[in-house]
């Protein structure tokens, strides 16, 4: 009978629990920065809204609205790029976290709501001053679709051969949020990924550039 | 919610991790007992057999090493046992009589009933089986032989390296050598090892007679012999500091020739000693080296398997985006910021990595190899293509196993 030697086996158990959990909460440690770097954007993002909106409601009662118009459509570009740029930052720590999940739904829920506010207000912006903008909702799934980010990437091109009339705003369908349902019902979204030009005219499934950049012009004129 | 292949990888890494730690915990505190080896009290006779087929290209310099070894001559008696070579394996053999080599000529029959023979024929107290394809270095003798002062211990295999590398393959099998080096020892602490390489393999004689010498039609003798031995309760002990050196196949047929045929070997013999397994009669070998191996067999096979098809299925997700947008410089955008990319399974992997390396690192320092950087790339092409590699000879040799296809030696 050969004795066994318990003390290493049982050590060498609690030693690998100790690294195991120390790895998780390393893990855990890097889930909360990201949920707090996010936080820390989105509030960023929720003020420059909220002092943008007052920009539009000073000058709005002003005699000249010219001033309105550059000074918004100006403020307003700026805004989306940021946005835009956020929102890809959210997409990927949506698909790195593990442990914080929810936070980041709700972060990307905070962040959506601030967007479809924006959208509206460019909408608003875009016939008050009589602006060639063009105002493009993005409907998308961030899991398991593989066209919406080949929709994605052209959409990414679209904007970049007009970066100051061409305004997209990405709408994640898996968000559990009223507003989102009655834009999908109000513009009869069946199927990801859906584009929405202008309130106008709405494409689902996947469209090249070439396709896009002719529904653009043609809606414009 | 984790996905069925996150899963396994957190079981996987948890497994790494306490393998990892039963090493460290075994080694550490005998890690100066690793550099010394026991002085004999009364030095042994011994006979070294070597049995060859069709090994005319070696035979003579493995002969000579022999001839040249460290040990008093009167005490040493050598055996040549030519399995039925058609080359000139026989004639060389023959050409060293003249310095006291018994030459044997018998009909094919395996390499295990050539060692019957040799065992038959021998005088020593140590009975020594040596590859043909091996070379002892001059002290292996003299650093093994002092293990036998413990009347418990039957046997003691020296180290093994590879000669010479010449191939990518040979460099990665130098590496997982001297691996092994560090393993059999830590094994060895953990009185657990369950295979003897035939390199240059010690054994008490009078055992070895005891239990009716080498199994016959066995695939692998040396693995065998060993679990026949810890069965009957005998010990087996490990010197990291005698070296024998033997030529590794350095072309993928061969190896893959050799490893199916050891790997099947190991599924048999595991069936033939299923008892040992999870039982705690046999200790760390029963309870720990024996279930972990069969285990990571397991997780070999799976994690290939898992990973082709992740690669597959990344690659398959890329053409697919690049073929439907027209885009085909897409922006890795994950790759920008750390924080966009290192998860908790990325930190627990590379955890698992760095242990790895720093076991392949010890390995190095007890085998008193250098350490040089045109090891680094060869390490990582081990971690990545050797296990796929080894993956598909374990699913090959079961396969084998599981039809019963017999392996040719």
């Amino acid at each position: 009978m050969v004795k066994a030697n318990k003390k290493v086996l049982i050590g060498a158990a609690i030693l690998t629990a100790l690294v195991f959990l120390s790895g998780l909460a390393v893990g855990w440690v890097l889930d909360s920065t990201r949920v707090a770097m996010l936080q820390s954007q989105i509030s960023s993002l929720q003020n420059q809204f909220s002092s943008l909106s007052l920009e539009n409601s000073f000058t709005s009662s002003l005699k000249d609205q010219s001033i309105l118009c550059t000074v918004s459509l100006e403020r307003s570009t700026q805004f989306s790029e940021e946005a835009g740029n956020l929102e890809n930052t959210i997409n990927n720590f949506q698909l790195t976290n593990q442990f914080q999940q929810n936070q980041i739904t709700e972060l990307k829920t905070q962040y959506t709501l601030v967007n479809l506010q924006f959208w509206l207000q460019m909408r608003n912006l875009r016939e008050n001053c009589n602006q060639n903008i063009t105002t493009i909702l993005f409907f998308y799934n961030v899991r398991n679709c593989d066209a919406c980010v080949a929709q994605g990437l052209v959409l990414d091109s679209v904007k970049k051969s007009n970066p100051s009339h061409i305004m997209i705003f990405a709408v994640d369908q898996g968000l559990d949020l009223g507003i989102i349902s009655l834009l999908e019902s109000t513009y009869n979204i069946t199927t990801t990924p859906s584009i929405v030009i202008n309130e106008k005219q709405i494409v689902q499934g996947f469209r090249n550039e070439t396709f896009l950049n002719v529904l653009i012009n043609v809606g414009s004129k | 919610m984790l996905s069925f292949l996150q899963i396994m990888s957190v079981v996987g890494s948890i497994l790494v991790l306490y393998v990892f730690f039963v090493y460290v915990l075994s080694y550490w505190p005998n890690r100066r007992r690793m550099a010394i080896d026991p002085s004999a009290k009364k030095l042994p006779s011994v006979t070294i057999a070597i049995p060859a087929k069709d090994e005319e290209k070696t035979i003579a310099k493995t002969i000579r090493t022999i001839l040249n070894l460290n040990y008093p001559k009167k005490l040493l008696d050598i055996i040549a046992v030519d399995d039925g070579s058609t080359d000139n394996t026989g004639k060389i053999m023959d050409s060293f009589k003249k310095f006291g080599v018994r030459v044997f000529h018998k009909e094919n029959g395996g390499k295990a009933t050539a060692l019957n023979l040799a065992l038959k024929k021998t005088k020593g107290e140590i009975f020594v089986c040596m590859d043909a394809d091996s070379f002892a270095e001059k002290n292996v003798l003299k650093k093994t032989v002092g293990y036998f002062n413990n009347p418990n211990v039957a046997s003691v295999t020296s180290s093994v390296k590879v000669y010479k590398p010449k191939t990518v393959l040979g460099f990665i099998q130098f590496i997982e050598y001297l691996y092994n080096i560090l393993m059999r020892k830590i094994f060895a602490f953990l009185d657990s090892v369950f295979v003897v390489p035939g390199a240059f393999a010690l054994y008490k004689t009078s055992v070895i007679r005891k239990l009716g010498g080498f199994e016959v039609d066995n695939l692998t003798e040396d693995m065998e012999i060993a679990m026949r031995l810890q069965d009957k309760g005998y010990k087996i002990e490990v010197s990291s500091n005698a070296y024998t050196h033997t030529c590794a196949p350095e072309t993928l047929k061969q190896f893959f020739r050799q490893r199916v045929r050891w790997y099947q070997g190991f599924l048999n013999n595991s069936r033939k000693y299923k008892h040992l397994y999870f039982n705690s009669k046999y200790g760390n070998l029963g309870l720990f080296a024996l279930p972990i191996y069969m285990i990571f067999i397991g997780f070999i096979i799976f994690f290939t398997a898992a990973t082709l098809f992740y690669v597959a299925s990344t690659v398959y997700h890329m053409l697919n985006i690049v073929q439907i947008s027209g885009v085909f410089n897409i922006p890795f955008s994950t790759l920008d910021a750390p924080l966009s990319f290192i998860d908790t399974m990325t930190i627990l992997w590379g955890l698992n990595i760095a242990l790895f390396f720093a076991l392949t690192y010890q390995s190095y320092v007890v085998s008193k190899e250098r350490l040089t950087l045109k090891t680094i790339p060869i390490f990582f092409i081990q971690m990545i293509f050797y296990s796929m590699l080894l993956a598909a000879v374990w699913i090959t040799s079961m396969f084998r196993e599981l039809i019963g296809v017999k392996t040719k030696w």
